[in-house]
């Protein structure tokens, strides 16, 4: 057993071997210096700062490089990708071990091991040549249009697959001619294969002959693979991961903040040429392989804007390729302000771009460069003047909590809750309801909370999303200094953008606080028996999960466990539900632009929710019930549909007792 | 072509009550069509047609902030006749015709009215003490003949009015002219460095006093709460017996 093993270089002639060391050494050397020039390009851009622990870049690498964690679900791509990804890493590892062992100082290539790497070579290179004509069937009967494609494709997979072929080719033919042992031939199961059939009674000298030649065309295809790596879609086996190395480790939800001594030393907010994007976002642009996963989940490419997450890393990559320049003649001013920030496209992203942070990198600088008009700039006006995106007086801000005893932190300082209205549910004369059934809700679960009236503004979040991060931050801070004066410690909100605000992104400024958003405190109100279980069964319920819940703040279960103890009534999910659940079309300070209605994203979301059947629509943020309401109503059989927030549902329960 | 814009400094309208008792200080503002009037010149400036803006306003010190806001938006350089006197529109206009005759614009652009008082009569009185042409309430601006006169669309009660005036000419603003660009802190900082000057009324050899005077001001009554009907036949019983008008 243990002299198991075979030739290696055994028809090829000594100078042969070394000319084909001299192409395999160019051929690697090559990519090695395109990418060094790319990463030169790279380097261009700024430092980011961020502590990147080596811990956190291998858990990644192994999650979503090795594990391919984004990679998987149930699509042919993703199979086929598995299939390609499995076989491309097994055979460099076989090729790279047997170079080791042949030109290493301990020959390790024979008994048990040769006879299992012989066959986990031979499946492999099954699964690749699959894979390979999986991606071929794909791209000719099945190709989606967001997948990026050019001809060129066609070569790109035709070298793969010879390759594969070839390479099977080069093992039969070495097995003829050396008369391998029928009980070692059986572990190199598909060389031996094509060697029984195909190859029967084929003289020897003519299968040295074409084994010499299957070796070269072999030989030269992996050269012309290694060759292609930099200037094609292949480029991502090497960005893909360096780029999930290396993107700094933060909340999702947590946007990075500006300093004015920066803006004052630089001269710009944000980024106006491509070089002002840091380097890993340089580097991430090239970590694209355009499989259009961030478009298939983009609610603005869903509803005819001008916006596709992948043009924008194409689009910025090609500026990037020409050398630099200006971003916004790539990318259009109305592109960017498309994008409701729902981090769908983030979330899917397999080798981790961040395509939120690239559009609001850019916005910052539209805004700095007084280049927004029109109904966004009068809600930020009107947060800058009246901290509130409405323009109503701060005064107004417990109207409605009328008849309702609701206390002030002033009245009630020794508080345990402080509830964060926020400004939907303070003047919003639909989202009041939900400020209301909460406050009912809380009373009747004999918490101990408070509110800060007149002393609370807008967290910021939607002028730190349409881009001023200034106006944000003189906000942020001032909301800080008031909730440390008033000694908040924990804070319940109805608005899972301010939820996400004051969790993620007031530490940058200080604020630390234990932040929950009221389905979170409702599911544990629930649980700890304080807010009885309703009994009351009717027409089946769905859920629209906000995207700064569910995606971004990954709290999907509270909302369910509210919903179920409303009402035993069916509970129906969407198709695209929790981590995957889709914008309403508010987000990214959306909701204070003008929106035709052939655009409503929130119509698509609205006949998503109907075709499940479900009369009452449940959400969980008022800006999504603002606009599933309008979806609902400009959806044909939605006028019927109620839209309701999980605490008035809660609450409608217990009344219809 | 050198344009100037007087604008004014007014209280927000979402802040004060109309008897100006706000909750808290109100914050002022430039008034909205006055706003306009800039983001115009700008844009005219940007498609190549004029060369200098200069912003005009009158007021106290404390209305520099609202100078500073111009000057972001992206005019080039203001100015503040230094008075903190409460003026009528006619003052006004003629601080400012001594202003204009001193700066020689081709164009003077300005906001129709200002939403504090709604008075809408300084670009006409300002016109009358210049001598030159006026076109009010304007919603679109083409220049002609090498920039010698221009057409103006006006919105009238009864539509469209398509005007064309000689320059040098007054112009004001009607809502639906632009949007105005929105002016962020960086762009606030960035403005810093940009001139103000600061006049006097007898720098510019005027003299005035009020020919109006405000007597009193009241908020309109507040609104009575609706109710609810239940059926179609409820509500129009109601339109009949209590609203009195089928």
């Amino acid at each position: 057993m243990n002299d198991a093993t075979r030739e290696v270089f055994g028809n090829i002639a000594p100078w042969m071997q070394v000319v084909f060391f001299g192409i395999m050494a160019l051929s690697i050397g090559w990519p090695v210096w395109q990418v060094w020039t790319r990463a030169r390009l790279w380097r261009k851009g700024q430092r980011d700062g961020f502590e990147r622990s080596w811990r956190v870049r291998i858990q990644r690498l192994i999650i979503y490089a090795l594990a391919q964690k984004r990679v998987h679900r149930k699509s042919l791509g993703a199979l086929l990708h598995l299939l390609l990804f499995s076989g491309f890493v097994v055979l460099t590892i076989g090729t790279t071990l047997l170079a080791i062992a042949h030109d290493g100082p301990y020959d390790f290539h024979h008994g048990w091991y040769y006879l299992i790497y012989e066959l986990t070579m031979d499946v492999f290179g099954v699964a690749f040549i699959i894979g390979c004509l999986l991606a071929m069937y794909r791209r000719a009967f099945h190709r989606k249009p967001s997948l990026g494609h050019n001809k060129s494709d066609w070569w790109l997979l035709g070298l793969l697959l010879s390759l594969g072929v070839t390479g099977f080719a080069v093992e039969a033919l070495r097995m003829h001619y050396t008369h391998v042992q029928p009980w070692l031939a059986h572990w190199s199961t598909v060389g031996w294969l094509i060697d029984t059939t195909l190859l029967r009674g084929l003289d020897i000298g003519t299968a040295r002959t074409l084994h010499l030649a299957a070796w070269w065309l072999h030989a030269i295809l992996v050269a012309a693979f290694f060759a292609t790596i930099p200037v094609s879609r292949f480029l991502h086996v090497i960005t893909g991961p360096a780029n999930i190395a290396g993107r700094p480790e933060r909340p999702m939800g947590a946007l990075i903040p500006l300093t004015i001594e920066e803006v004052e030393r630089t001269g710009r907010t944000g980024v106006n040429t491509i070089f002002n994007f840091t380097r890993q976002q340089l580097l991430s642009l090239d970590a694209c392989m355009e499989c259009g996963r961030c478009e298939d989940a983009c609610p603005a490419t869903a509803s005819n804007k001008p916006l596709s997450p992948k043009a924008v890393v194409i689009d910025l990559r090609g500026l990037m390729s020409r050398g630099g320049g200006d971003v916004h003649t790539a990318i259009r001013d109305e592109t960017l302000w498309a994008c409701t920030m729902c981090q769908a496209c983030v979330e899917e992203c397999p080798v981790l771009i961040g395509h939120v942070d690239l559009i609001s990198d850019m916005r910052r600088d539209l805004i700095g460069e007084g280049k927004l008009s029109g109904p966004p700039t009068k809600a930020l006006q009107q947060i800058s003047n009246q901290s509130n995106p409405y323009g109503r007086p701060n005064s107004e801000r417990l109207v409605w909590a009328e008849g309702l005893d609701v206390l002030t932190v002033d009245v009630n300082p020794g508080f345990e809750y402080l509830l964060w209205v926020g400004c939907a549910a303070s003047f919003d004369p639909r989202a009041q309801k939900v400020a209301r059934a909460t406050a009912q809700l809380f009373k009747e679960a004999k918490v101990n909370f408070a509110v800060l009236g007149a002393k609370e503004s807008c967290t910021g979040d939607p002028a730190r999303r349409i881009g001023d991060e200034f106006l944000y931050q003189q906000l942020a801070q001032a909301n800080v200094e008031t909730l440390t004066r008033h000694k908040a410690k924990k804070i319940v909100t109805p608005c899972p953008h301010c939820y996400n605000t004051l969790k993620n992104e007031y530490p940058q400024f200080g604020g630390q606080y234990e932040v929950q958003h009221h389905s979170q405190l409702l599911a544990q109100l629930i649980g700890a028996g304080r807010l009885s279980n309703g009994t009351s069964t009717g027409e089946p319920v769905t859920l629209h999960d906000p995207c700064y819940l569910a995606r971004v703040n990954r709290e999907v279960d509270a909302t369910r466990t509210v919903i179920g103890a409303a009402t035993d009534a069916q509970f129906r999910e969407m198709p695209r539900h929790g981590k995957k659940t889709f914008c309403c079309g508010a987000g990214g300070g959306r909701m204070w632009f003008d929106e035709s209605p052939a655009q409503r994203v929130s119509c698509l979301r609205a006949q998503e929710a109907l075709a499940t059947g479900a009369r009452t629509l449940a959400t969980a943020c008022p800006f999504c019930l603002n606009m599933m309401t309008d979806g609902m109503a400009g959806t044909q059989g939605g006028e019927k549909t109620k839209v309701l927030d999980i605490a008035e549902l809660l609450l409608s329960r217990q009344n219809a007792k | 072509m050198k344009i100037v814009v007087p604008f004014k400094s007014v209280a927000d309208p979402n802040d004060a009550t109309v008897a100006g008792a706000a909750a808290s200080a109100p914050k002022s503002l430039i008034n909205p069509f006055d706003e306009i009037a800039i983001e115009e010149a700008l844009r005219i400036r940007e498609r190549g047609d004029a060369a200098e803006i200069v912003g005009v306003t009158i007021g106290a010190p404390a209305v520099d902030e609202q100078i500073r806001a111009a000057l972001a938006m992206g005019v080039d350089r203001a100015i503040r006749i230094d008075d903190s006197r409460a003026l009528d529109p006619y003052a006004v206009a003629r601080i400012l015709r001594a202003l204009i005759e001193k700066e020689t614009p081709h164009v003077v652009i300005m906001g129709k009215q200002a939403v504090d008082d709604d008075s809408n009569q300084v670009g006409q009185m300002l016109a009358a003490l210049l001598h030159w042409p006026q076109a009010t309430f304007v919603s679109k601006i083409e220049f002609l003949e090498n920039k010698r006169r221009a057409r103006c669309t006006r919105e009238t009660d009864g539509g469209l009015e398509v005007v064309a005036i000689e320059l040098p000419a007054i112009i004001t603003t009607d809502l639906r002219l632009n949007e105005p660009r929105y002016v962020s802190l960086p762009g606030l900082m960035r403005a810093r460095r940009k001139p103000i000057e600061i006049l006097t009324c007898d720098e510019l050899r005027v003299a005035v006093r009020p020919l109006t005077t405000v007597l009193s001001i009241a908020s309109p009554p507040k609104r009575a709460a609706g109710t609810r009907v239940d059926s179609v036949e409820e509500l129009i019983a109601k339109l009949k017996q209590e609203a009195k008008v089928l």
